[in-house]
């Protein structure tokens, strides 16, 4: 394993800008190795953040082969991509079966309150498809920050733009994406 | 697919303009919008709502992450196998309260080297945290003692983890070793001697232990001591740079039984402390007993142990052999009660001193240490009296290192303890009058409950609260949590797992007093409700296995409640509401034959019930009823479930009566005539569409009024377009054109609704739904075209949104039905070769919804496709018709009319 993302790095440094694209399945396994390995038994008073996983991945798929900050930000985008799908397949097979057709009406009648379930991640997960399908980059840059934790500096050189501009794409976007999930929540 | 909302062009544009409005307030932003946006009002509303989120802030989001993340499962796993520095992980060895502690090994070409490394727990970078880190091992590095574990390397991971090398010690406690070694009380002590001494040294280097037990000091197999883990080490000196980064309170992550007096009241530290626990060590390693037990006390019973008790004396421990005793007592005795002395200042002086005074003993020379004097016995007799709110108090009002002057204090702390008393029941009385009468704002409304939950959480971690007064906090938790629970105003992100919690504590508290074997006859209903309240919060958020256990542990406790004064009604009710919880999960776990037994049996406890019976009782037996019908309508019989919906009815219209301006009730009678037009009316129904059509008029009614009331609110919104199609539903056997026109009503609605969030699961499976039922309708009256534009519209809806979500039974189910009436429409429009695709693409789809549920939905899915495979596919005509029929046999014999 270790040799294996030697060599990709080493290709990588070599300007083959494509070799990164092969550390993702390396990521993903390493990344959902240590998120089933996350909590459980540990204090219930530590909040996991999944960023912390990420630097943790990166330590141990890169440890101690020393990168330059800029190569560092190209993983986290990729672990921001590959953290992203964990958690949104996870959300999913958590959600309860609802049942459908028929009669639509909420059975559980005791718990009637007025209205319904929660945005939860994967309602953002929704949301930032949506806001892919008008743009991109902002749902990219929102991604990066938010299942990366990456700097606003580390997303600036993965995407190749100022950091103002990073500034002003994390602005809109948010915003853009607070009315999407209280529009859903408001329902 | 729902369309986006602007082009790209028009996108940028926004963008600018939105920027740029940012910049500008209130009335210069105002003009700078109205030039701007001039004649196009559609992008100033785009630019204004998407500036109403602005101010949304980071938290939202993130916290919808880390909310995801906090629920990845997670078996219990080890760490291990990876690389820090040069060094390999083996195992973890301990974990402390901020670090973990692995084994680790080096190799290279000539040797192995094994090593102990210290790291700070992932997952608990807080800045306060890593200081620590750093700061000790910069503190370690400086020591350097044949007695100390030596620090070999340290470093910080890529990310800024700092770690620490050390030497690894394999060996044993030191009263394990001296134990197993029956070492005699000389040779106990001189192995104890060079342990002072090396805590003397660190103490030269302005570091205190803070953690000495014997766990921490190992003797190697050659009979050395070492001392381990100066793990929370403190700074004496304030102003060397790395002491401004640590927190003196912070983290007392200490075993009490080691603990001094000081560090129980959570005061600042000095050497002394060190001293103290050296005593318990000597203590238990000359006795080979505590001198004190701190299991199982509470709070305030240890501080009163440690701080104020008397030290029995190691010569008069139980069970100790005479020779032993003989041996300890007088000097020995004196020389550890001095270490122990509750008083700081009157200890040694040093653990060189300590030191110092054993080996005086060892050659036989006078010791120090002296026997408790009165004068000083008497000073213990005012701190007797403080109460453990008091000493409490102390903790919260950081009190002054130093000495105590023994009488004012008492007099204060008492004053305080009145004082606190009165605080705690304004909080939990207060709370409850707060939470019944909430003020509208949003904002005040949060800060209250923030408020409130906060003081509650202080009040409950107070030691010796009385059974009483925990009752009443756990009531106060659920107060608070079901405020939280409850959705007003928008964007009420999250506030379901506060909720949650709220409703966790009140259990956790419940139990407290429960554990103090209270008598009070309140306490049944306490613990119930709260057991009740967090298995319906679970079960909303679809933890079902936990909804379980606490709905069982609420039967349980509301049965024998009950059973204890079967006349009381409020007994009567909770027992009904927890069978009825009961059946609630039973219907999301499948089990819905279980779930009618339950709500059959909370309606056993609440008949009989007339118009007399309180309103409580009645909106219970409503809802039992409504749901148990809905149950029946699952299993049939049919009959049975029109029953249970009638008494439904009944019930409510009383109701309604009774409480003409309360919206709930109207909304819950609504649902009820829905549910008896369905059951008589529907193609899945009994056959008796007139009767349905009476039914389904007056919910029409009632929606339509309630959805005019509030012309804001979706639920109302939702819940027409549903009349709408559950009424066309019911004509569309007898006059399918008549009934497209519901269709298309209901339809218009929830394309209404996706306006405002294009992107509800929930809607789009109502409108992939509604489409479908337009297309069969319009498909009896002949109107192709018509039929097959909506039968592709509710196809492709369909396949969009299950593109983008995990395979779901019921999403497979409903994809189903729509091949099926695409599949009809084309043939109906001679176009052979679409009907014959769509039919394959159904009959793949038949696996998941054949091996799903086995209740009469899926029957009577599979039924009409099976019928329509009859018609298109002529070949076949004949198995299709069999396979009909046989699910049809179910229907049937369960009351459904063909």
């Amino acid at each position: 394993m270790d040799s294996d993302i030697t060599a990709i790095l080493v290709e990588w440094k070599r300007g083959d800008a494509t070799a990164l694209d092969r550390l993702t399945p390396l990521v993903y396994d390493e990344l959902l190795r240590m998120a089933k390995l996350r909590i459980g038994g540990e204090s219930r008073d530590v909040t996991m953040q999944p960023t912390t996983l990420v630097h943790e991945a990166y330590l141990k798929l890169i440890g101690h082969n020393r990168l330059p900050w800029q190569n560092r930000a190209h993983f986290f985008a990729i672990a921001a991509t590959v953290m992203r799908r964990i958690l949104i397949d996870d959300a999913r097979r958590r959600n309860a079966e609802k049942r459908g057709g028929g009669l639509k009406i909420t059975l559980n009648e005791e718990m009637d309150a007025p209205d319904q379930k929660p945005a939860d991640v994967i309602a953002l997960d929704l949301a930032l498809q949506s806001l892919a399908s008008i743009d991109e980059r902002k749902s990219r840059i929102i991604e990066m920050k938010y299942f990366g934790g990456m700097t606003a500096v580390e997303i600036s050189e993965v995407m190749g733009v100022s950091v103002a501009t990073v500034g002003r794409e994390l602005c809109v976007g948010q915003a853009w994406l607070h009315r999407e999930l209280a529009g859903s929540d408001a329902r | 697919m729902t369309p986006p909302r602007v082009t790209p062009d028009e996108w940028r544009h926004v963008e600018e303009i939105f920027l740029a409005a940012l910049e500008k307030e209130g009335d210069t932003r105002a003009q700078y919008l109205d030039e701007v946006c001039r004649g196009k009002p559609q992008l100033r509303a785009e630019v204004e709502s998407l500036l109403a989120h602005a101010r949304g802030g980071t938290g939202v989001l993130e916290s919808l992450v880390s909310e995801a993340a906090n629920k990845l499962p997670a078996p219990r796993d080890k760490f291990i196998d990876s690389k820090i520095g040069p060094y390999r992980i083996l195992r973890r060895l301990d974990e402390g309260g901020m670090g973990v502690v692995y084994l680790a090994e080096r190799s290279d070409e000539h040797y192995v080297q094994t090593v102990a490394i210290k790291l700070v727990k992932s997952g608990m970078d807080s800045r306060e945290i890593v200081n620590r880190f750093r700061a000790e091992r910069q503190i370690l590095a400086n020591l350097t003692h044949p007695n100390i574990a030596a620090i070999l390397d340290g470093g910080s991971t890529e990310d800024g983890l700092p770690y620490i090398v050390m030497e690894y010690i394999g060996g044993q406690p030191i009263t394990e070793f001296a134990g197993a070694g029956q070492l005699s009380v000389r040779e106990r002590i001189q192995l104890f001697l060079p342990v002072c001494l090396a805590v003397h040294y660190a103490h030269q280097k302005l570091v205190i232990h803070r953690d000495i037990k014997p766990g921490n000091i190992l003797v190697t197999a050659e009979g050395n001591p070492k001392l381990l883990d100066f793990g929370i080490a403190k700074l004496l000196a304030d102003d060397s740079p790395i002491a401004q980064g640590l927190t003196i309170t912070g983290m007392r992550a200490m075993t009490p039984d080691y603990s001094s007096p000081e560090q129980i009241r959570g005061e600042s530290l000095s050497t002394s402390t060190d001293v103290y626990s050296l005593g318990v060590v000597l203590f238990e390693l000359l006795t080979g007993s505590h001198p004190y037990s701190t299991k199982g006390l509470t709070p305030s019973q240890l501080e009163h142990l440690v701080c104020a008790g008397d030290r029995g004396k190691p010569s008069e421990t139980a069970g100790l052999p005479n020779r032993l005793a003989r041996e300890l007592r007088g000097d020995l005795d004196n020389i550890v009660l001095m270490a122990l002395r509750t008083e700081s200042e009157r200890r040694y002086k040093s653990a060189e001193q300590l030191a110092e005074d054993l080996t005086r003993y060892l050659n036989g020379q006078p010791v120090i240490a002296r026997t408790d004097t009165p004068f000083y016995r008497a000073g213990k007799f005012f701190r007797r009296h403080w109460t453990g709110t008091a000493a409490v108090l102390a903790i919260l009002a950081t009190m002054a290192v130093g000495t105590i002057v023994a009488t004012r204090e008492a007099r204060m702390a008492q004053a305080r303890a009145d004082e606190m008393q009165k605080l705690i029941e304004s909080v939990v009385v207060k709370t409850n009058d707060d939470l019944t009468n909430l003020p509208q704002s949003t904002e005040v409304r949060a800060a209250l409950l923030k408020n409130t939950i906060e003081n509650l959480d202080r009040l409950a971690k107070e030691p010796g609260i009385p059974p009483k007064l925990l009752m009443q906090i756990s009531s106060a938790y659920v107060q608070a949590g079901i405020v939280q629970g409850l959705r007003v105003g928008t964007a009420n992100v999250g506030h379901e797992e506060e909720a949650l919690r709220s409703m966790e504590k009140a259990v956790q508290v419940a139990e407290q007093a429960a554990a103090k074997g209270s008598s009070d006859p309140d306490l049944p209903h306490v613990r119930l409700t709260a057991h009740l309240r967090l298995a319906q919060i679970q079960l909303l958020l679809g933890d079902l296995a936990k909804a379980q256990v606490n709905y069982t542990a609420a039967l349980n406790l509301a049965k024998a409640w009950e059973a204890a004064k079967p006349t009381d009604p409020l007994r009567r009710q909770e027992l009904a509401t927890d069978f009825a919880g009961m059946a609630d999960l039973e219907i999301r776990l499948g089990q819905v034959h279980e779930s009618v037994a339950n709500y059959r049996a909370a309606l056993g406890v609440l008949e009989p019930i007339d118009a007399g019976s309180p309103e409580q009782i009645r909106e219970t037996a409503g809802v039992c009823y409504r749901n148990l019908g809905v149950a029946l309508t699952d299993v049939g019989p049919l009959a049975a479930a029109l029953d249970a919906y009638r008494s439904a009815s009944k019930i409510r219209e009383g109701l309604v009566e009774q409480y003409p301006s309360n919206v709930r009730y109207q909304r819950r009678l609504e649902v009820t005539y829905v549910d008896i037009g369905l059951v008589l009316g529907s193609e899945r129904g009994m056959g008796d569409p007139a009767t349905a059509a009476v039914y389904m008029t007056k919910a029409r009614e009632i929606a339509e009024r309630l959805a005019k009331l509030d012309s804001s609110n979706n639920q109302a919104k939702e819940d027409l377009a549903g009349v709408y199609e559950n009424i066309g539903q019911v004509q569309s056997g007898l006059n399918p054109a008549a009934a497209v026109d519901w269709f298309l009503r209901s339809v218009a609605i929830t394309r209404e609704l996706l306006e405002i969030s294009p992107v509800s699961v929930d809607y789009r499976v109502s409108l992939g739904m509604q489409e479908r039922e337009v297309a069969e309708a319009l498909g009896r009256t002949n109107r192709i075209p018509g039929a097959l534009s909506h039968a592709l519209a509710s196809r492709d809806g369909l396949i969009n949104l299950i593109r983008s979500q995990p395979p779901r039974k019921d999403f497979s189910g409903d994809l189903m039905k729509s091949y099926c009436v695409l599949a009809d429409v084309q043939h109906q429009a001679r176009d052979d070769a679409g009907a014959s695709l769509s039919q394959q693409a159904a009959m793949r789809l038949f696996n998941v919804v054949e091996a799903g549920e086995d209740d009469l939905e899926s029957d009577y899915s599979l039924a009409k496709c099976y019928d329509v495979f009859s018609r298109i596919d002529a070949a076949h005509s004949s198995e299709w018709i069999q396979k009909s029929d046989e699910r049809w046999q179910r229907l049937t014999a369960a009351g459904v009319r063909r």
